[in-house]
């Protein structure tokens, strides 16, 4: 299941919206839903507002949403991960599935159960097999125990492999075990000293993204619709240019849209993937559309995977400088003294100069 | 910051109002009735234009002369946002006793009047309509990295109250957009094709273009 289409009429702070949630014309995946969005926009223009639309599959007299359903999946869901800090409680008969509450690590438990069971029950069968079969040798069972664990998912291992690729950069490593039951109980080595942590005592971000990643690598979504808001929450940004991928990596065939103020995710996506909602002159919220004429790949005018953090900070999320006003009266500086120095004779005292030039160039990134 | 002139006027009432004015003026408000007249046409004298930053303000279907009548900008214009700039006083020690002093305001953009400026002391050297101000005399334009700075010419002193103005003033500021349109020109000249004036940011342009032909 993927939304294509949203259209809302004075509902909350939106007057009139239409969002064409599709491929655009010339992309191999014309007009099929787009499979990750990115919305963003100034705080007030309705990014968590509309994440929980989607979310509630709201349709009514005010709101038309179009949902593409998989012929016959039986795994359509969503997921949703919101931007408060997690619930621990599970919370039953709800449409959707809230990531972060404790219903996951029940799954967990489920899922780490019935991979030892299974393969006990395969370790056997194996067993008696080079028992009783005298052309079954000890490397044939090796080779058939390879197999099975390279087509059955370890899921305490995938997780770990996951998240420790992340958290190696904050020098701690995951480590989970069968008997981890809880957040709390969750076994996370610094690898600076060795000496094992709590899960309180690690960071927010990292908090966050256990918090979000363990339940959704449980639930492996499928042919879904996961909506996360503020993925960025309290990381780094060499962190959150990892998260899009990250987050695509869960599961099989899911639509993956997040709400979000970070540049560094908004320039993993796609420019139709980009929703940025915007104040007009009426201050009402529109669309700000990247393309002009037809909404056809060749008519996009910006597309953030090919700008500079700067860049896309200011042409995507507006922002109205590049810099301090520090940085713009040392550029002027540097400018002076090296008008200064073109005009001096050789000499201690232009030595001295040049000197002073190049400390300021360094200290304005102008050599990098 | 290229030069303005403001002989051209279409603000007939609140001209004639002024000039009957004492040497002490009423108190100045942003909601006195000759406002919207003043800004009007000062964009009107200043071409959309921040007097300073040349960066555009306004639709210029809104400073076209068939919104005058009878000396007074007719037009509604209810939404705020039309107009991305705010009247500035350029002394602004002025404004207490004749804020409404034509010859000492121009429309600049908001950022500009209300957090580079604000109440800085100026120095009249760079005021964009004197009959002196000449934008080659007194600025050079590095392309590079993309910023005004005094020309080499001038004397040492003039060349700190250049500089100290183009602070004040923000002919650097917010100046992102002013860079990608330089850029874009830049790449236009080497190819070799048609340039055409721009009309934002046009004296930058101008001194680059200078800077590219070695002149």
């Amino acid at each position: 299941m993927k939304i294509e289409y949203l259209k809302i009429k004075n509902y909350k702070q939106f007057s009139s919206l239409k969002l064409d949630l599709t491929y655009p014309k010339g992309h191999k995946k014309e007009g099929q839903p787009l499979d990750k969005i990115c919305i963003i926009g100034q705080s007030g223009t309705g990014k968590t507002n509309l994440l929980e639309i989607i979310r509630d599959k709201k349709s009514d007299s005010n709101i038309k949403s179009i949902f593409k359903k998989e012929k016959t999946s039986i795994y359509e869901k969503i997921y949703f991960s919101s931007a408060e800090k997690e619930s621990k409680q599970i919370i039953e008969d709800k449409k959707f599935i809230d990531i972060r509450d404790a219903n996951s690590w029940k799954l967990l438990k489920e899922k780490i159960n019935n991979y030892d069971t299974e393969k006990s029950k395969y370790t056997r069968k194996l067993s008696n097999k080079l028992i009783y079969n005298m052309e079954y040798s000890k490397e044939d069972f090796i080779l058939d125990m390879q197999k099975w664990e390279s087509e059955n998912e370890n899921i305490l291992e995938k997780i770990a492999d996951d998240i420790n690729s992340i958290i190696k950069k904050f020098n701690l490593e995951l480590k989970i075990d069968e008997d981890t039951n809880s957040y709390e109980e969750l076994i996370i080595k610094d690898l600076s000293n060795g000496n094992v942590i709590n899960y309180d005592e690690v960071s927010t971000g990292t908090k966050n993204l256990l918090s979000t990643f363990i339940p959704l690598k449980s639930y492996n979504p499928k042919d879904s619709i996961i909506l996360i808001d503020e993925p960025e929450n309290s990381f780094y940004p060499d962190i959150q240019k990892q998260l899009t991928d990250l987050y695509m990596s869960v599961g099989e065939n899911n639509q993956l849209i997040m709400a979000t103020h970070s540049p560094l995710i908004a320039s993993s996506f796609e420019p139709w993937e980009v929703v940025e909602l915007k104040f007009d002159r009426d201050n009402q919220i529109y669309r700000e559309l990247y393309y002009e004429g037809e909404n056809s790949i060749d008519n996009y005018t910006l597309d953030p995977r090919m700008l500079t953090w700067t860049s896309i900070l200011v042409d995507i999320f507006d922002l109205k400088e590049d810099s301090s006003s520090l940085r713009e009266k040392k550029l002027m500086e540097y400018l002076m003294i090296k008008d200064t120095i073109m005009s001096m004779e050789k000499g201690e005292a232009r030595d001295e100069k040049i000197r002073e030039f190049k400390k300021l160039s360094r200290l304005l990134g102008l050599q990098n | 910051m290229k030069k303005i002139d403001k002989s051209r006027v279409l603000s007939e009432k609140y001209l004639s109002w002024m000039k009957e004015l004492k040497e002490e003026h009423p108190r100045y408000s942003s909601s006195h009735k000759y406002i919207k007249d003043i800004k009007m046409n000062l964009l009107y004298c200043q071409n959309g234009l921040c007097a300073y930053t040349e960066e555009l303000l306004c639709d210029m279907e809104l400073i076209e002369p068939k919104h005058w009548s009878n000396g007074r900008y007719t037009t509604e214009l209810d939404n705020q946002n039309l107009i991305n700039g705010d009247i500035e006083h350029f002394d602004c020690t002025l404004k207490e006793k004749q804020g409404y002093l034509w010859d000492n305001l121009f429309m600049v953009n908001s950022n500009i009047n209300c957090r580079v400026k604000g109440t800085k002391t100026i120095n009249p050297i760079l005021k964009p309509d004197s009959t002196e101000y000449d934008a080659f005399k007194y600025l050079e334009f590095d392309d590079k990295l993309n910023m005004f700075k005094p020309n080499k010419q001038l004397s040492d002193k003039d060349k700190k109250d250049v500089l100290d103005m183009i602070e004040t003033l923000g002919l650097n500021s917010n100046a992102f957009k002013r860079a990608k349109q330089i850029k874009e020109l830049k790449e236009d000249f080497e190819f070799d094709l048609d340039l055409k004036e721009p009309h934002e940011y046009i004296t930058s342009w101008k001194m680059t273009l200078k800077n590219l032909k070695g002149e």
